[in-house]
């Protein structure tokens, strides 16, 4: 989980990494009845920051766990992203637009699954296609 | 649930949706309308124990929305229970 930066956190994070620890054991509200306790990892980013990321284990091989999430990436952007996916609707019932939210889900999802089936057997096959829109 | 100003307002329609991301595609399983910061956490747990059911759970990725100790602790309970 990508870790909100406090600069509690910060602090922590800058004297872990002086010691050569990207990955420390960090307290969230400490002493009170919502306490978590949870691992921090620190990957550093092209610009010269850095980013956090919040696991449940102790984490290797960061790179490996960074670009694991960036699987993850672009999950709630394309509901924003691509204009024509969800429906639009005034509706102020709830459930009536979840049910349009689903369905639109399930129409893109549908649409990808069947994009990749075909492009998979097409390249098994060795098909060439190109389009041109 | 009330968010930054777009298009004229502040509040918006808001939902938690459960996504299984599998050699770079991503497919959506399941989604429950979230109305309130608060209940995320009971929300996570839900769509957890659904997504238990139907496939093989190897890493719950969660973006910074999530970043709350109710919603650590719904999980490692999850994870305990599972």
């Amino acid at each position: 989980m990508a870790a909100k930066t406090s600069r509690k956190l910060r602090n922590q994070a800058e004297r872990a990494l002086e010691d050569g620890r990207p990955c420390f054991r960090y307290k969230m509200n400490p002493g009170k009845l919502n306490e978590a306790s949870f691992y921090v990892f620190t990957v550093p980013v092209e610009d010269g920051g850095f980013h956090y990321f919040a696991s449940s284990r102790e984490v290797r091989g960061l790179r490996h766990w960074a670009d694991v999430y960036r699987s993850s990436w672009g999950i709630d952007t394309r509901y924003r992203v691509k204009r024509g996916l969800l429906a639009r609707s005034a509706m102020r019932c709830m459930y009536v637009r979840l049910f349009l939210f689903l369905l639109s889900v399930l129409l893109q999802d549908s649409w990808e699954l069947m994009d990749g089936v075909v492009a998979s057997r097409l390249i098994s096959s060795g098909t060439a296609v190109s389009a041109l829109f | 649930m009330r968010g930054q100003a777009k298009s004229g307002t502040t509040r918006f329609w808001t939902y938690i949706s459960l996504d299984i991301v599998q050699d770079g595609c991503r497919y959506t399983l399941a989604a429950l309308p979230l109305t309130d910061k608060r209940k995320a956490a009971k929300l996570v747990g839900v769509l957890l124990r659904y997504a238990a059911k139907w496939v093989r759970v190897g890493v719950v990725l969660l973006d910074r929305f999530f970043y709350r100790s109710d919603v650590i602790r719904a999980i490692e309970i999850w994870a305990w229970t599972e």
